[in-house]
């Protein structure tokens, strides 16, 4: 998993109102890449993109010499703007007709401009049908063509013109992957959801790209096809069988953190933060990130003092004030600056909430707060609990969410109105630096 | 009635008998036209899939106009290929004037628009996004054209017909850039025209009834092969 596949940098691209600023993002071969974010956030343009499906209005595609995506390193040494100033402008296919009546977008790099670690990426992206080729992306809505599904799944071999028996083995091979070898037969019109759905993952499969793009493949399906589709799909993606390197776009964080070994987070057209899939979960860089990643309560705060690696912090800013009392402080763990503005998030699954007056004693969280029940929501087995928080000795409150199960629910007889302790302990608390 | 009988009796007569003009007649219209939509197929189903899915500048207004010329009535088509072939005209050294290959060109230049046009709006009716999703299972320009081509064949079959069905019924164009000479240039719409003015009513009641059965056996065919096409392998 060493090999970069592909790194994009500086990728501009407007329409409209919405607009994707990109710094860099990059493929290491193998690897599963998820990209989050929100309903328009611009992850399905990013993988247009990365496909060579859509040109950016600016920035700069590179394929490592070594990268498997380039078949020819010959010709990588082809002087500048020979190749790719011809293309431009629109889509793919256009922009191959175009000629050179638009300027070059994804441009040449002077050599040893790009420099990465010790590779040389003095390649450009040649948005031409040969690099193409090896690039496959699937996109949410399944387009299958209006024939048999035998049909639709051959489609990409045949555009390679592998031979019938090529085809019939492999045919054989991802009919069994995706479980559709009872339906090869039936016409693409008579499929429910879910069988379409596979058969659009296994047109994509059978050509075995060298990099796979697949955008949201779990949209729009039912919960018992969906998990089904899931485990199909991350036996695939594990490599057990056959590993190919893939970008997986997605809303659901359950999926992306399972599946992928490194998460994007895109936020209104923009990279906020790329990590191990770990890190992007529990250390999310910014607000957007954290909201998005779960860290349902997100909290303004001042630090008090840092000492032996146990920072508290003061509560600023979006607190409801009852009356001028004491503070509400929040213990974390770190290093941080006496007097820094920070930002506190907590996910709900960390708060855990007790009868008022029990005994604490079996507890070491640090963060302990008497809180009230506003809402309780509830979410299949488990229940979101909405609290409003304060100290003993403090008049102000914040709010703060926790999830319990059904059973802690009844045990502790929790009812809207009431009251109730409220324990976290400091490596719940996750800090963000202003 | 005395007419129509007389002339569905002389019909029969006709065709039965093979007379040899009206042979000739019909297969130059045949000719002529199914050549003609032959043409305008090639032309107009590649250009109308390309404008389809194209994204240039002007092109609702490129669309627009293609949808007009879907209207254009065909005396004046004819007039215009008259006005280029005419001796002293631009093209007048090829000296193709009142020749079939006249009347030839004069039906390309109707049944183009036709066809394209419909084809526009078959192309365009295909999900938005296949034309992304084909080119990213490994297609070049040509190759995701002609597999969409295929996508939209039902419309495009139809995009036949209707050129087809305007070319073979048509009589202003012919009737100008061929000249309508016996045994020459003269086609079953011209020949109607003829018989009639000339009170030959029985003739033209005969002609008219193999231009509509040779309408309706090339429909036939088409239509066939329209719905046969609902499944296509390759």
């Amino acid at each position: 998993m060493n090999n970069t596949l592909l790194i994009a940098k500086g990728i501009k691209w407007e329409k409209e109102r919405f607009r994707l600023d990109i710094d860099s993002i990059s493929v290491k071969e193998g690897e599963v890449l998820g990209l989050l974010g929100p309903n328009g956030a611009g992850k399905t343009t990013l993988l247009k993109i990365l496909a060579l499906l859509l040109k950016p209005d600016k920035g700069e595609i590179f394929f490592p010499p070594t990268s498997r995506l380039v078949s020819d390193p010959a010709s990588l040494s082809l002087p500048p703007l020979a190749r790719l100033a011809l293309r431009g402008g629109g889509e793919a296919g256009e922009s191959e007709r175009a000629g050179a009546r638009f300027p070059p977008v994804a441009r040449f790099a002077p050599k040893g401009d790009a420099r990465m670690g010790d590779r040389d990426f003095t390649t450009p992206a040649p948005m031409d049908i040969g690099v193409r080729k090896k690039i496959t992306m699937v996109f949410s809505d399944h387009l299958l063509y209006n024939t048999t599904v035998r049909n639709n799944i051959t489609v990409g071999l045949k555009l390679r013109r592998e031979t019938r028996e090529n085809i019939n083995r492999k045919v054989e091979e991802y009919a069994w992957h995706f479980r559709i070898k009872e339906i090869l037969e039936k016409k693409a019109g008579e499929l429910s959801n879910g069988e379409k759905k596979r058969v659009a993952l296994a047109r994509a499969f059978i050509i075995e790209p060298e990099l796979l793009l697949l955008d949201e493949p779990f949209s729009a399906l039912d919960e018992p096809t969906r998990e089904s589709l899931f485990k199909d799909l991350s036996r695939m993606l594990s490599g057990k069988e056959k590993r190919i390197t893939t970008i997986l776009v997605s809303q659901q964080r359950s999926e992306i953190l399972s599946l992928c070994h490194r998460v994007g987070v895109i936020i209104a057209g923009r990279l906020l933060q790329m990590d191990k899939s770990d890190e992007v979960f529990n250390k999310p860089n910014c607000q957007e990130v954290a909201d998005f990643v779960g860290m349902q309560t997100l909290l303004n705060g001042r630090v008090k003092d840092c000492s032996d690696g146990v920072v508290h912090i003061k509560l600023t800013g979006s607190l409801r004030s009852l009356q001028d009392g004491s503070e509400n402080i929040i213990s974390a763990q770190g290093i941080v600056a006496t007097d820094s503005e920070v930002i506190i998030g907590i996910r709900p699954e960390e708060v855990i909430l007790m009868k008022p007056l029990s005994e604490q004693g079996q507890f070491s969280a640090r963060n302990r707060f008497i809180g009230t029940i506003k809402r309780i929501i509830p979410l299949g087995y488990q229940y979101k609990i909405q609290l409003e928080c304060r100290s003993p000795n403090s008049m102000e409150t914040f709010p703060l969410s926790s999830i319990i199960t059904r059973i802690s629910l009844e045990e502790l007889n929790l009812r809207e109105g009431n009251n109730c302790l409220v324990l976290f302990k400091a490596n719940a608390v996750h800090l963000i630096q202003k | 009635m005395e007419v129509i009988y007389q002339g569905l009796k002389e019909a029969v007569n006709l065709i039965l008998s093979g007379n040899k003009e009206i042979w000739q007649i019909t297969l130059l219209s045949l000719l002529v036209s199914g050549s003609a939509t032959f043409i305008s197929m090639l032309i107009g189903i590649p250009l109308g899939a390309m404008i389809g899915l194209g994204r240039f500048p002007a092109r609702r207004f490129v669309i627009s106009l293609i949808n007009t010329g879907m209207a254009f009535p065909p005396v004046v088509i004819g007039l215009f290929v008259v006005i280029f072939l005419w001796r002293s005209g631009p093209l007048g050294f090829l000296n193709i004037l009142y020749t079939p290959l006249a009347m030839l060109i004069a039906q390309v230049i109707i049944a183009t628009p036709i066809v394209m046009g419909i084809s526009i709006s078959g192309i365009q009716s295909l999900p938005e996004g296949l034309k992304l999703q084909t080119l990213s299972l490994g297609a070049s320009y040509p190759q995701m054209l002609w597999i969409l081509i295929k996508e939209a064949r039902l419309v495009l079959y139809g995009a036949i017909m209707a050129g087809f069905g305007a070319v073979i019924s048509e009589v202003g164009a012919v009737m100008m850039t061929g000249g309508n000479i016996k045994g020459q240039t003269r086609t079953l719409t011209t020949a109607i025209v003829t018989e009639t003015r000339i009170g030959h009513l029985e003739i033209a009641i005969a002609l008219a009834i193999i231009l509509l059965l040779l309408t309706f056996v090339i429909n036939l065919i088409l239509t066939h092969l329209q719905q046969k096409a609902t499944d296509y392998t390759d």
